[in-house]
């Protein structure tokens, strides 16, 4: 290999060493079966305890010699046999483990073995172990078979040791040795995040007792809004596509005694027919079977659906959203924060991940812990500006503290100019993930600019509403108006917010779909000039829309703009093309589609 | 994707270590200067369209280590199936033909280590054991006979299975043996090939296996351990042959995944801070056919799609696929034969059937038959076997990096035998219910 001439043996060494090595492999065979018969015989005696010794030093893996071996030992020890005597076979046993293991570190049977010793012998000295298992992970720092049999001593340790809280310490200050040897080592690492949660426990111990930890499994709902109709009778739904699936809310009214009824109705996706369209936010219209008008309707989120089936979970308090309709104007949009559904539960077991070892703490020290931890990333961070890491980690936590605390406008706009700006340097330093960064950005943005379009309602905490409607209307017309233009837009993150606008301007950004207009069923006007859009989606159930541009964006056939209007339910609209590579510059004026299409009308 | 044609450097993609070098970060860049190395010269040639594998020396190498192995080998003497079935899915995967004259003798020497206690021993006179059970019956599989399948004592073979059982819903390795996630794989694969799933055997194992996820959406060998690209595998392949794959964090495991695969090298890792290995090519490679059809599962379950629409909803490849066969095709091809974990390795029959396994996943984009799962009743009362019946190749999707004449065969993502050997024999025992 690279230019090193290997010379070739000669024929006659390589005749030697083959002979040599069929001698040994004749040598070893012999011992193999002899002492296989010896098993077969059960002739439990010296001899065939030096035959064991003799292949275990060759082969570890030897598992049924293994096996063999701990029938001999457990012969000789069940014969009349002192306590003294056992413990000397043993730590002689012991010895010889630890000579094949200096060979064979990575050996499964080597510690099965090692621990059925520990276990049979009358007195394991397991601080000895302790130590012998530091020096294996000094020569390997990363064997998992060291750190598996670690966890074991110190399982050991502890149940003979009554200073347990000792024991922690040390073990957790052996993983802080370990990371300063070599700040890279995930094992010692791991090792920590489980002595963490056990240290805690210790400590509270004394206090607190039995303080139940608290609750790890949460489970997000956010419903991003109700809208009620009171002229059809229907309830529009917006929901994060976290969770979006078929109907997951019943409806309910209060009757006089203050009960719940169910309202029955049906349910139906006005996202379009394509299960495409579907994927992308979700709306839902929820119609009422009879012609009855509410003031007051409650929806609530069915009890099957905020825990597996198969957990044993029961619902204390369901999630309610209580819509109180105001009289006069009907088109509310109730926005409820992400609750923690599972609250007051005793949790057994869920779907979601294993987490018996978190960290016990409350959200106010949850939130605490977070605005110290960004103070540290940033003074880290001014000492090295460009560390990529310094500034993942500063968007981590940023967007957690966001999502958790219940700051006021002016808080949440701050953090979300703060993850822009470490976007736009994320992008600069880590070219190869760039999109991703691209993503996240825009989310801050839309939602920095969203902000203003909802207001916390007087009258509940957890109800948001639109602003009044006028707010939004710019001089050019009367109609709720939407404009987030030359901002580098890569996606809409949760187009329902956008549910009540008339007139929506996402020209000069980078824009790849208009899939999301699909939940936007009041859209009139929408304008995508200067996107990277290849194709209209979501179109079809825009009933009101009556005019798109889509002009100079990437779209390459006609194909892609035809395919967008198959199934169209709405009147005339007036689709502006230009710019596309697929139009000919020549072409220019007017086109017109197909008859079948003659509602839509293509402008150049 | 893939990594040689960027358009930008390789060395944009050397990892920076901040001049705070630990004893991983120096391992790390030795290791990515012998790979950078090896791709700079295809960058500069401008030769990856013509990279060739190897496929006549990988024969070779198989076929010579059937005639004997050197003293070095030893350990494997407790290892007998595993050597067959490395051997043997190699010549599988590279289409050459497995003769009468191989299986045969394979189905001699795999007779010789079968125990009239039940499973497969590693020699003859050994105790059965689950991984090399596993082997055993992987080879039964790739030797494809009614006379090899016949072999197999099913009554034995369960009886034992539920030896190694524990009442934690867990599996020892051996009478006598640790208990670890393998134990679980081994049982249920070889137990899905064979018909053998009861729900006695399986009580608890799911939820056992669940445990083993760890905080980072990794899976390890036991509850509590660090997760490890190896035991991830057979965590969520057994969880697929059971039907729970809903049991586990998905999207952080699919996440965790992911990081696996190098930057530079685009081969994966086992573990964080570790080196790539090409044995890992399968192991974690093999992890995203399983979640992409997870994943396409779980939108059409949420979106009660109807089939038809189903071309819509198939997760598109979740890895690097050129990547991963840069890294296989460049780095670990040994000059006289055989795959090697990185260059300057040597190569071993392990490590050529794990990174020809990982070339065959990355060419190759299994899919799964959601239409006749959705047919056949609600997935969870779907017999075992049936489930790994529904993966098939989508042949329009193959992608072969280099000489086209390098595709090997498509391998089961759940079984790691070829897709159709592994049907054959489910078929097979299919029609031989469990009467014991």
């Amino acid at each position: 290999m690279h230019g090193r001439k290997r010379v070739k043996p000669t024929a006659e060494v390589e005749k030697l060493r083959k002979e040599k090595e069929a001698s040994k492999i004749k040598e070893y065979n012999g011992i193999v079966a002899a002492c296989l018969e010896k098993k077969n015989k059960c002739e439990f005696d010296n001899e065939a305890f030096i035959l064991t010794t003799k292949i275990l030093s060759q082969n570890p893996d030897f598992y049924t010699i293994w096996n063999f071996r701990r029938s001999i030992l457990l012969n000789e020890i069940s014969e009349d046999c002192s306590e003294e005597e056992k413990q000397q076979k043993f730590s002689s046993e012991l010895l010889f483990l630890q000579e094949v293991f200096r060979h064979n570190p990575k050996s499964y049977w080597i510690f099965n073995h090692r621990q059925w010793c520990l276990d049979t012998m009358p007195n394991p000295d397991w601080k000895s172990e302790l130590d012998l298992v530091s020096k294996m992970l000094d020569m390997d720092a990363r064997n998992f078979h060291g750190w598996n049999y670690r966890r074991y001593v110190i399982s050991k340790l502890s149940c003979i040791d009554s200073n347990a809280l000792n024991l922690s310490k040390t073990e957790f200050d052996f993983t802080t040795a370990k990371i300063n040897q070599n700040f890279s080592n995930y094992s010692a690492w791991h090792q920590r995040s489980k002595l963490l949660p056990k240290l805690v426990e210790d400590e509270q111990l004394g206090d607190q007792g039995k303080k139940p930890l608290i609750d790890q499994e949460i489970r997000h709902i956010s419903i991003l809004g109700a809208y009620y109709d009171s002229q059809n009778y229907q309830i529009i739904l917006a929901f994060d596509d976290e969770i979006g699936m078929l109907t997951p809310f019943q409806v309910a009214y209060k009757n006089d005694t203050s009960q719940l009824n169910i309202v029955e109705g049906h349910w139906r996706s006005v996202s379009g027919s394509s299960d495409v369209d579907r994927m992308h936010g979700f709306v839902w219209i929820f119609t009422l079977n009879i012609e009855s008008s509410f003031n007051e309707l409650f929806v609530t989120v069915k009890p099957e659906w905020i825990v597996p089936s198969n957990s044993e979970v029961k619902l204390v308090s369901n999630i309610q959203m209580h819509c109180q309709l105001p009289e006069q104007n009907k088109d509310t949009l109730i926005l409820m924060p992400p609750q923690t559904v599972a609250e007051n539960t005793t949790i057994l077991s869920t779907a979601s991940r294993f987490r018996e070892d978190i960290l016990p703490m409350t959200m106010q020290e949850r939130i605490n812990l977070l605005k110290r931890e960004i103070a540290t990333v940033k003074e880290l961070q001014e000492i090295e500006p460009e560390s990529k890491w310094c500034l993942q980690t500063l968007l981590i936590l940023l967007r957690e503290l966001k999502y958790i605390s219940e700051l006021n406008t002016e808080e949440s706009k701050n953090i979300d100019e703060e993850v822009i700006t470490i976007c736009d340097q994320l992008i600069n330093i880590d070219k190869i993930r760039t999109k991703r960064f691209e993503d996240l950005r825009s989310r801050a943005i839309f939602e920095t600019a969203t902000n203003n379009l909802i207001q916390v309602s007087p009258n509940a905490q957890q109800e948001i509403i639109f602003r009044d409607n006028r707010l939004f209307m710019s001089e050019k017309s009367q109609l709720p108006t939407f404009t987030l233009t030359n901002r580098n837009l890569t996606i809409i993150p949760t187009p329902s917010i956008l549910l009540h606008i008339r007139i929506l301007d996402l020209s000069y950004n980078k824009l790849t779909s208009t899939i999301f207009l699909s939940n936007l069923i009041h859209l009139q006007e929408a304008d995508f000039r200067d996107n990277c859009i290849s194709s209209i989606n979501g179109v079809n159930n825009l009933r009101f829309l009556r005019v798109l541009n889509v002009q100079s964006n990437l779209i390459e056939s006609w194909e892609a703009v035809r395919n967008g209007f198959v199934k169209w339910q709405g009147g005339e609209c007036k689709v502006y093309v230009s710019g596309n590579s697929f139009i000919n510059e020549s072409d220019g004026k007017k086109l017109k589609w197909e008859k079948e299409m003659d509602k839509i009308e293509f402008c150049y | 994707m893939g990594i040689i044609d960027r358009p930008f450097p390789l060395e944009q993609l050397f990892t920076k270590n901040d001049e705070y070098s630990t004893e991983s970060s120096t391992q790390q860049s030795k290791t990515e200067k012998l790979v950078y190395d090896l791709f700079k010269v295809v960058k500069e040639k401008n030769s990856l369209k013509t990279i060739r594998l190897n496929r006549i020396a990988h024969i070779k190498f198989a076929t010579d280590g059937l005639k004997g192995l050197h003293k070095h080998w030893v350990v494997l003497d407790a290892n007998k199936p595993w050597l067959c079935y490395w051997m043997l899915h190699v010549l599988d995967l590279l289409g050459h033909d497995i003769t009468q004259e191989l299986i045969s003798r394979g189905v001699s020497t795999i007779s010789k280590l079968q125990n009239a206690t039940g499973g497969f021993g590693g020699g003859p006179a050994q105790i059965s054991h689950a991984a090399v059970t596993y082997a055993a019956v992987n080879t039964i599989a790739i030797l494809g006979t009614k006379e090899a399948y016949d072999l197999i004592d099913r009554e034995s073979l369960y009886k034992w299975f539920m030896k190694l059982k524990q009442p934690d819903g867990s599996f020892i390795m051996h009478e006598g043996g640790e208990v670890d996630i393998r134990g679980a794989y081994c049982v249920l694969a070889s137990a899905a090939l064979t018909n053998l799933i009861t729900p006695e055997l399986i009580a608890g194992t799911a939820d056992w296996i669940r445990r083993c996820q760890a905080f980072d959406g990794g899976i390890g060998g036991e509850p509590g351990l660090e997760a490890h690209g190896g035991y991830a595998f057979c965590g969520l392949a057994a969880m697929e042959i059971l039907g729970k794959t809903d049991l586990l964090d998905v999207p952080s495991l699919f996440r965790w995944a992911s990081s696996l695969q190098m930057q530079l090298e685009g081969g994966f890792q086992g573990r964080p801070n570790k080196l790539v290995d090409g044995c890992y090519s399968f192991w974690v490679g093999a992890l995203f056919p399983i979640l992409e059809i997870i994943m396409t599962r779980q939108q059409l379950k949420k979106n009660d799609a109807k089939c038809k629409e189903l071309d819509e909803y198939i997760a598109q490849p979740l890895f690097d696929r050129e990547a991963l066969q840069e890294y296989l095709l460049i780095a670990c091809q040994y000059h006289k034969g055989g795959l090697i974990d990185k260059p300057k390795r040597s190569p071993d029959y392990y490590h050529t059937c794990y990174c020809l396994s990982g070339l065959s996943t990355s060419q190759h984009h299994v899919i799964y038959d959601f239409e006749k799962a959705a047919s056949l009743n609600t997935e969870q009362e779907l017999n075992a076997g049936d489930r790994s019946l529904l993966w098939s190749e989508d042949e329009t999707k193959i992608l072969v990096l280099g000489d086209p004449s390098n595709v090997v065969n498509a391998t089961h993502p759940i079984h790691n035998v070829t897709i159709p050997k592994a049907k054959k024999m489910i078929e097979y025992f299919r029609e031989k219910p469990f009467s014991f």
